[in-house]
């Protein structure tokens, strides 16, 4: 029997995308090991999704640094197109500020997708942290979690909110609410493999209805919630 | 696969590498007979990963909602009843069958979430209902077109499933009229990768190929669905994506563009 259906093609980049912002604290307070872990488990994601043949085709990560001012490091890009940064720790925590960047970001991006046909799952934000809020206006910082809440609330972001070390988990439930989780010790590592998987499970649809099933946590978080 | 009346079926399902690796049976759900008035009832169903049962679920849907289309085409009543109030009479079915099946095994209904697409097809008409994602394409005188309209949700991996609340009821409905020369039923695992513009545009590269290929098929239904199969495991779809795949044919035998 010949090939009856050997000329089929798939449309090209039409790939589903997955956007993810990395919002990273580099204030003093992160300074030596801490963010030398950080850094090294941001190689750990890279490798970790390039490792998924369908991920690093899908999600997209752009990531966003905040110390005494925040900076776009670099916008949304391919997995297997990223580099990952290597960032240095210096100044205050404007982590208010670092939050609209985070939104503003990833709205803009969804607006690229949809202009361009490409269907997309719902953005992550991860932010990790070693403090709280310091050196911005505290208007800023209301306006930044209200921002942030009335997103959650529309379905606009998936939002997860990591504590390192000192940070002060009921500052940041106050400021971006949900459950955030301690990292275990400086395990960054073990976070961003959990992340990657996380982001290459979300590819695959049927999650549904906002449900995102995730690995457990416990192999990075002090405490399992549960989320 | 059968040859029924004036109509040729194949199909395929293909079980995604994520549920392989994680040892997950295929998710996706078809069920497919004819009326003995002719009519194709076709339907297909994808059930949502987030959900541990959800594969029963799909499958009691198909089950529950050609079972509940052949019971309205029973009656002449039904018959000339809106398709529009078919439609829900149908999706209520189904949902119902499911609830059932997730009673019987004492767990929630959302544990057997899962999508639906009933298609009802005669030869100059194409009745459709559908609950999330999933699609149908239609081929006339060679070209094609997208029957109804995607699934409205804004993300790719948040779709409606038919164990929503009533309240919640997210059915669309349409109804194509004028002959056809062949019909793709497709769940999301190949949707992305089969259209343009959004999911409006059939991808011509993809569907004239294998509307071509069943159409030469006819006759030997059986070699050709194992082709499908092996179209759809292919290096060329399974490194984009790593879900669940159905794919139904259905195609008029008689010469293109004529019956």
């Amino acid at each position: 029997m010949t090939q009856l259906f050997g000329e089929a093609r798939l449309a090209a980049n039409t790939d589903p995308r997955t956007p993810c912002v990395l919002l990273l604290d580099t204030s003093g307070s992160m300074e030596g090991e801490r963010i030398a872990a950080l850094n090294q488990g941001l190689q750990v994601l890279k490798a970790e999704l390039m490792e998924d043949s369908i991920a690093k085709n899908r999600v997209e990560i752009a990531v966003v640094s905040f110390s005494s001012c925040v900076t776009e490091l670099h916008d949304f890009v391919t997995a297997a197109d990223w580099a990952a940064p290597t960032l240095e720790a210096d100044g205050l925590t404007h982590m208010g500020e670092g939050i609209l960047k985070a939104l503003e970001l990833v709205e803009r991006r969804k607006a690229e997708l949809r202009a361009a046909h490409i269907p997309y799952t719902r953005p992550w934000v991860m932010l990790i942290s070693d403090g709280e809020p310091a050196g911005e206006p505290e208007h800023v910082v209301q306006h930044a979690s209200a921002e942030l809440l009335q997103a959650k609330d529309a379905k606009k972001v998936q939002w997860f909110s990591v504590g390192v070390a000192d940070a002060d988990l009921e500052a940041m439930r106050r400021l971006a609410g949900g459950e955030p989780l301690m990292l275990k010790g400086l395990q960054f590592s073990r976070l961003f493999q959990w992340l990657s998987r996380s982001l290459g499970g979300n590819g695959v649809s049927g999650a549904g209805m906002g449900q995102v099933v995730l690995p457990p946590v416990s192999e990075w978080a002090a405490v399992d919630t549960g989320f | 696969v059968f040859r029924a009346r004036n109509c040729s079926v194949l199909v395929a399902s293909v079980r995604g590498a994520a549920h392989e690796r994680a040892g997950a049976p295929c998710q996706d759900a078809y069920a497919i007979a004819q009326h003995a008035s002719g009519r194709i009832l076709a339907a297909i169903s994808d059930g949502a990963g987030s959900a541990s049962r959800s594969h029963i679920g799909a499958q009691a849907a198909v089950q529950a909602a050609v079972g509940k289309a052949a019971e309205l085409l029973d009656s002449a009543a039904n018959e000339e009843s809106p398709w529009d109030q078919q439609a829900h009479a149908i999706i209520a079915a189904a949902g119902a069958a499911v609830a059932a099946a997730a009673s019987a095994a004492a767990v929630e209904p959302r544990e057997l979430a899962c999508t639906l697409t009933i298609l009802v097809a005669d030869e100059d008409s194409l009745a459709l209902a559908q609950v999330g994602d999933g699609a149908v394409v239609s081929q006339a005188g060679g070209d094609c077109e997208r029957v109804g309209a995607p699934d409205g949700s804004e993300y790719l991996n948040e779709t409606c499933f038919v164990t929503n609340s009533a309240g919640d009821d997210c059915t669309r409905t349409s109804l194509r009229r004028g002959r056809w020369d062949g019909v793709a039923m497709l769940t999301d695992g190949i949707e992305p990768f089969v259209f343009e513009n959004g999911g409006v545009t059939p991808f011509a590269d993809f569907f004239a190929p294998v509307f071509s290929g069943a159409r030469d098929a006819v006759g030997t239904e059986a070699a050709a669905a194992l082709q499908l199969f092996e179209m759809l495991s292919a290096n060329a779809v399974q490194d984009r994506t790593c879900d669940d795949i159905t794919l139904v044919i259905l195609t008029d035998p008689g010469p293109e563009g004529t019956t």
